[in-house]
């Protein structure tokens, strides 16, 4: 770091000993000028002010003066920058002074026509006092006039040069800040070209794939349409059996409660029946009690015949008729006794039948009842199928109607279908022609790249050039 | 005898009738008549009645009634014949069994009394099935296995037995307890 620093202060001493002698500065120079500076500081105050007022009546150079005290520090460091100029040192010190200056100038923009119209107006000025301390000695005059516009050119040429070499590195940054952008501004082209011819690709890709969806959607909606159709036209057949079963199953309510009337008249038939029968069952327990009766009756006859019979014999000869008479007694009451087991076996056969009549009839009112349960059952469940089939009728017409609805949403679904094919195949037309932008943007890219390389190449040896 | 169906001028009915009481008249005359021849013969007309499941026949004239009892009155340290005594019309009449049968305290049926010279009796009959005319020609000997029993005379061919009351009153081995 040393060595580069001392080399580079070589190189400033080299190059203001060079410039020195180009404009022709001597040791002589420089005592003529270190003579001059106590001349110059004399009038330098009325000097700057007269500068300044100067500098005040010219929009260019007025518009750097923002207000009194800013002058004053200007007129402050302009009287130091007159001094150093007649000090007779322009060494290194002087010199990064001077090229502080020419940097300052040109980061304000103080162009150097106004910087050397300045040092005119300066030396006009100076010239008076000049001729005053001199004029009496014409070759000292010349001398000293020839130094100070040695020192002047030497000064006006380092505050240029450093303008210059300011405003190339500024329009080098300017122009390196370009690039970059620019080549960002490639970069990001580039990438977003290629995102783009991706994207659109993509996108068209995309595209196909929606019209072949919604061709697919067109076509799977034109089924449903006609399975809806199908279905509406189901539901009617669904809607004119339910109606036909409604009427069937009210003629069979109908039907069911004549049934139950039916029952009912035949319960009460039944029961009358059954009454009838245990009226006669009772007649029947007591006709076998009569029966009973006479059966004991033939036999106390019988006995009686017996007795007669003993009696009859023991009356010997005269008693044979009688015998004949309790003979016949005893037939009679032998026949009596056979009729009346004979009545007692039918009317036990008619006891055990009006039984049998009595349990098939209260079997038959229990049948009758669990008939009339059945048919209430039936006539519930027929009423209840009737209330089912109404609510199919029902939803049959719902079916009917959201089917209708239906079909027509599947018509408006066709219709926005094409739309949308329709805008399909035009954004598909608009993909490609992105595509194709997004194709040309990056032939641009590639154009802009082109270029910056040729640009950089052009800063690379100019760059060069300044270095040399 | 002249039938009734010979009479003419019936009709269909009436002849109906006429052929029933004509059968009625044919069966009793079967049941009540017989041969002259048999009008000598020895006809005995006896009461048939059954004790323990046996047939037992008494001639009608060894007997003064035949009553219904309900009730008989027990008898101890009596012979076990004696089943006890009933009342017949105010005279106590020791009433028999023909078999060994159990003192009960009553037994419903039939009393049949005689009354001979050795006095009342009366046999217990389970049922009176009527009286009959027998031939005294059916009637058999008495078969050996009742050869000690005095008081049966004879069987029938259908097994009926055949008493006399007035032997069986005279058993003095009735009255043994």
């Amino acid at each position: 770091m040393k060595n580069e620093k001392t080399s580079n202060d070589n190189q400033q001493q080299w190059d203001i000993s060079k410039r020195k002698k180009f404009v022709g500065i001597k040791s002589d120079d420089e005592t003529r000028l270190k003579k001059l500076q106590p001349i110059a500081a004399k009038g330098l105050d009325a000097i700057l002010d007269n500068l300044y007022i100067h500098f005040q009546s010219f929009p260019e150079t007025n518009k750097f003066l923002q207000s009194e005290k800013h002058i004053k520090n200007l007129k402050a460091a302009q009287k130091t920058f007159f001094m150093e100029l007649l000090s007779g040192n322009y060494e290194a010190e002087y010199l990064e002074t001077r090229l502080s200056v020419g940097r300052t100038h040109e980061r304000i923009g103080l162009e150097p026509v106004w910087y050397i119209g300045a040092y005119l107006t300066y030396l006009n000025l100076l010239m008076p006092s000049i001729f005053e301390e001199y004029g009496s000695k014409p070759k000292d005059c010349q001398a000293v006039i020839q130094s100070l516009t040695k020192v002047i050119f030497l000064d006006m040429g380092f505050a240029i040069e450093t303008y210059i070499e300011a405003m190339k590195l500024r329009e080098e940054k300017m122009k390196i800040e370009f690039v970059t952008a620019l080549d960002q501004f490639s970069a990001t082209l580039g990438s977003a070209s290629n995102s783009i011819v991706a994207a659109t690709a993509e996108q068209s890709a995309t595209i196909n794939e929606q019209v072949s969806a919604v061709q697919e959607v067109t076509t799977t909606v034109a089924e449903v349409k006609q399975t809806s159709l199908q279905a509406a036209e189901n539901a009617q057949g669904v809607i004119k059996s339910a109606e036909q079963a409604v009427k069937v199953s009210a003629d069979g309510t109908k039907a069911v409660e004549s049934s139950i009337e039916g029952m009912h008249d035949i319960q009460k038939q039944v029961e009358a029946i059954a009454d009838k029968i245990l009226g006669l069952s009772e007649q029947t327990q007591q006709i076998g009690e009569i029966i009973q009766s006479v059966n004991e009756i033939a036999e106390q006859s019988k006995l009686l015949a017996l007795n007669a019979a003993i009696e009859a014999a023991r009356a010997g000869e005269h008693g044979k008729g009688f015998s004949v008479v309790a003979s016949e007694i005893r037939n009679l009451a032998d026949q009596s006794k056979q009729s009346t087991n004979q009545v007692r076996g039918i009317l036990g056969e008619i006891q055990k039948a009006t039984n049998s009549a009595v349990i098939a009839t209260e079997e038959g009112s229990k049948k009758v009842e669990a008939g009339v349960a059945l048919a209430n059952l039936a006539g519930e469940n027929i009423h209840r199928l009737s209330q089912a089939i109404s609510e199919s009728s029902d939803s049959g017409k719902t079916i009917a109607s959201s089917s209708q609805q239906q079909t027509a949403g599947m018509e408006q679904i066709v219709a926005a279908m094409a739309q949308i094919r329709d805008a399909s195949t035009d954004s598909l037309t608009a993909v490609k022609k992105s595509e194709e932008i997004a194709k040309g943007l990056e032939e641009l890219t590639g154009q802009i790249d082109v270029l910056l390389a040729t640009f950089k190449n052009v800063e690379k040896k100019e760059i060069e050039w300044k270095f040399a | 005898m002249q039938e009734l169906s010979e009479v003419g001028g019936l009709s269909a009915d009436a002849k109906l009738v006429a052929d029933q009481i004509n059968e009625i008249l044919n069966e009793r005359a079967k049941r009540f008549g017989h041969d002259a021849a048999g009008e000598n013969e020895n006809l005995i007309e006896m009461i048939v009645f059954t004790q323990a499941s046996t047939q037992y026949a008494v001639p009608l004239e060894m007997l003064s009634e035949i009553r219904i009892i309900s009730k008989i009155t027990y008898l101890p340290l009596v012979s076990k014949s004696i089943m006890g005594v009933v009342n017949v019309r105010g005279r106590i009449t020791a009433i028999y069994s023909l078999g060994e049968q159990k003192k009960m305290d009553s037994h419903s049926g039939y009393a049949l009394i005689g009354h001979g010279e050795a006095g009342h009796i009366a046999i217990w009959a389970e049922d009176i099935l009527g009286a009959e005319s027998v031939l005294a020609s059916d009637i058999r000997s008495t078969p050996i296995s009742l050869s000690d029993k005095e008081y049966i005379t004879g069987v029938g061919s259908n097994g009926m037995i055949y008493l006399d009351l007035e032997k069986f009153v005279k058993n003095n081995k009735l009255y043994i307890a």
